[in-house]
């Protein structure tokens, strides 16, 4: 059977009465506003329940322009789970270094809710570490699975870090000639620097 | 003095292989695990396949007392630093054994913006173990033909032409 | 007086005892831990962006590298949700199949977590009783999919191969040999000496345990009666009967125990499954998937792996590849209390209590 995670609606609809314009449902998510994001989790712990941090993930909307931040919530005595979204504007120029006692200054800040649910403090950090969302109120917001003195934020989408997915050209990468298969076993930066020369020679 | 000559040289050579001998059938490797590869090196010091009947015992916890060290598990750029600082730490004389694709040249990694791809840049390998992982056979295997390597004393040290080397 | 200076002690990447590439800076008075903090990333590999640059069908064998001592499990997570985005309802011999091969994956893991705790703590024997047992469990998994370690087996709607003539006959030999010989070893491994070092050491009371976000074998050691297969049952789970060990103390003795006993449960439900196995196809649509879109959409799906509960969310944009694939691993939110439990202990009792969390790193880094 496909699992089923009951969504509690019940309480979304709760959450509209009590705090009003800030909440929008898009379906079976709750929209927050970003400056409210902390109250809400705290309405939320302690007084309907839902005591379990099940995930904090962090995506990149290119085409919108903006960075949304996505908030799983579990019940463990109900089991329900309510999912929070919050969207915040994208700056790509915002790159920052971070490694001193410096501080950021950038578009894209949330409310921390490190006090609230502990188990969101590395959560957060890697949400900072990989896509440069500051959380405002964190006791240590420092890079958490990079190198001190990296610079950018390669989750990103227009980040250029890593290496492209190029098309492996087949034919060249066997290299069969006089049907022999040449087995390559070393090294693979040479080969791979020779195959860009003699493609270039060929052409 | 023709004789003296030659009793220098056959003691040269006794000492000399005594030294080789000695050195390759007791071989202890840095307990050095940093990934999946890891797990198949601790499966070829397990009962099935027993590294311990050819003399190699993972005993060596510090660098300065270890031999070899076998690179299990891939290298990213945080780590390469310690790396190389482990085995500066090494006395002599030193091999050192790349296990794993991601030791070759990235692995299944390659494409991503913290690998490095390949050992090879930074520290003078002697022996590739190609496999994803390599089954604990193969790396037995590799091991047996380092053995022999040091046994001809071909220090076959700085093979990758490195010039940083 | 020399002890009542602080003193920062590093227990570095290279270890013989951390489990991994932890790195831990503890600030010493005497022998007693005042404070700590814990560095990881030593072994970030760029799994969830590489995700983003692959076909769907490309992305199961990294995701095997995650937890690389119980690989099944994260692949099965990852097609589960995919498999709740499009809809697809597996056969019902394939999803026997894979309960049986993941029920076997959690007895290995936990096999390694008891034999290199033991190795922790001195006993050497446990280490190499446990991985000859293991050895006997690869096997049958290699004569199923070929593969030791990574299998790269699950598809989307099934399995890549059917389970061999004779192979049950082989599993059921197997899990009487083991199960009686496993109360053996626990009486072997649980001696005094066992008991001064784990007994009332890395004490987390139950309030903590559900406040800082542990998972796994060890929040049922702290008094909690949580598993995913009885909260939100998935995949045949909802048809098979088990048990779920809980202890009260909170210790690292706990902890261990609960994992004894999770393998005891793990040989009953095979047994199970195998009684129950039905006939039919067990082929799933690889090669319907290799590029075809997928419906755009999110979803989040939760498994019990081996060392807890791991969800992913994955978010689709109708193109044949992942717009994005966050994973939430068991390891992760263990190892970020590891700081907050150690304080007050002495230096060799953080051995005994990383043991008994059994972070695997891939797992942490990603």
């Amino acid at each position: 059977m496909i699992q089923n995670l009951s969504i509690a609606k019940d309480v979304v609809e709760e959450l509209k009465e009590k705090f009003g314009d800030v909440i929008q449902s898009e379906g079976d998510v709750a929209v927050v506003n970003e400056d409210f994001i902390a109250k809400v989790c705290k309405y939320l712990k302690n007084e309907k329940g839902f005591d379990h941090l099940s995930n904090l993930s962090a995506v990149d909307l290119i085409k919108q322009n903006m960075m949304c931040v996505v908030y799983h919530l579990w019940s463990t005595e109900k089991k329900q789970l309510i999912i929070l979204k919050a969207f915040l504007p994208r700056d790509p120029t915002d790159k920052h270094v971070c490694h001193e006692d410096d501080v950021c200054d950038g578009v894209q800040r949330l409310p921390s809710i490190s006090k609230i649910y502990p188990a969101a403090d590395w959560h957060e950090r890697e949400a900072f570490d990989l896509f440069g969302i500051i959380f405002e109120g964190h006791p240590n917001m420092k890079r958490l699975l990079l190198k001190e003195d990296w610079i950018g934020h390669p989750l990103r989408k227009d980040d250029e870090s890593g290496v492209p997915a190029y098309q492996i050209d087949w034919k060249l990468a066997m290299m069969r000639s006089n049907d022999k298969f040449v087995l390559n076993m070393g090294s693979i930066n040479q080969k791979l620097e020779k195959m860009k020369e003699e493609k270039e020679d060929g052409k | 003095m023709i004789v003296v000559g030659q009793l220098e040289k056959l003691i040269k050579n006794l000492t000399g292989n005594l030294a080789n001998w000695g050195r390759s059938w007791s071989f202890w490797p840095l307990t050095f695990g940093t990934a999946c590869c890891a797990i198949e090196m601790m499966a070829m010091a397990s009962p099935r396949n027993d590294a311990e009947r050819h003399g190699i015992l993972f005993f060596a916890s510090t660098p300065r007392h270890a031999d070899v060290v076998i690179v299990a598990g891939t290298i990213n750029e945080k780590m390469k630093p310690r790396l190389r600082r482990l085995y500066e730490q090494m006395p002599d004389p030193k091999w050192v054994v790349a296990m794993g694709a991601c030791e070759i040249g990235g692995g299944p990694f390659w494409n991503g913006y913290n690998v490095e791809k390949g050992i090879d840049g930074f520290l003078p390998v002697d022996i590739y173990v190609p496999g994803c992982p390599p089954r604990p056979e193969n790396l037995l295997e590799a091991l047996i033909q380092l053995q022999k390597l040091i046994k001809k004393d071909s220090m076959a040290r700085y093979k990758s032409g490195n010039p940083h080397l | 007086m020399a002890s009542e200076k602080i003193v920062e002690l590093n227990m570095g990447p290279q270890h013989p005892s951390t489990h991994g590439v932890l790195r831990l800076m503890l600030k010493i008075k005497g022998d007693t831990i005042m404070d700590s903090t814990a560095h990881i990333g030593y072994l970030h590999r760029c799994i969830e962006k590489l995700h983003e640059k692959r076909h769907y069908m490309w992305c199961i064998p990294l995701t095997n590298r995650m937890d690389y001592v119980a690989a099944l499990h994260s692949e099965h997570l990852f097609v589960q949700a995919v498999e709740k985005l499009m809809n697809i309802e597996p056969s019902e011999r394939s999803q026997y199949v894979r309960v049986i091969l993941l029920e076997l994956q959690r007895i290995a893991s936990h096999l390694v977590a008891i034999g290199s705790y033991g190795l922790d703590l001195g006993q050497m024997t446990t280490w190499f009783w446990c991985f000859k047992e293991r050895e006997i469990i690869l096997t049958l998994m290699e004569e199923v999919t070929g593969g030791r370690l990574f299998h790269n087996e699950v598809r989307l709607g099934g399995l890549k191969n059917d389970l061999p003539k004779g192979w049950t006959e082989k599993c059921l030999s197997m899990l009487t040999y083991l199960d009686k010989k496993w109360k053996d070893y626990g009486k072997f491994i649980e001696n005094e000496l066992f008991f001064k070092r784990t007994k009332g050491i890395g004490v987390v009371s139950k309030k903590d345990a559900m406040d800082w976000g542990m998972h796994g074998p060890s929040l049922r050691g702290s008094g909690w009666n949580l598993d995913v297969r009885r909260y939100a049952p998935y995949s045949v789970y909802d048809k098979l009967d088990f048990d779920v060990p809980v202890k009260d103390e909170g210790d690292s003795l706990a902890r261990y125990r609960v994992r004894w006993e999770e393998v005891v449960q793990s040989i009953r439900i095979v047994r199970q499954a195998i009684k129950n196995l039905p006939q039919g196809p067990t082929e799933g649509l690889r090669s319907l998937y290799f590029t075809k879109p997928v419906t755009p959409g999110e979803v989040y799906v939760i498994n019990e792996q081996a060392k807890g509960e791991a969800g992913v969310y994955l978010v689709s944009d109708g193109t044949s590849k992942p717009y994005r694939a966050k994973y939430k691993t068991p390891s992760f939110c263990n190892t970020a209390l590891l700081p907050k439990i150690i304080v007050g202990h002495k230096i060799a009792d953080i051995v005994a209590i990383i043991g008994s969390l059994d972070p695997v790193f891939g797992e942490v880094d990603r």
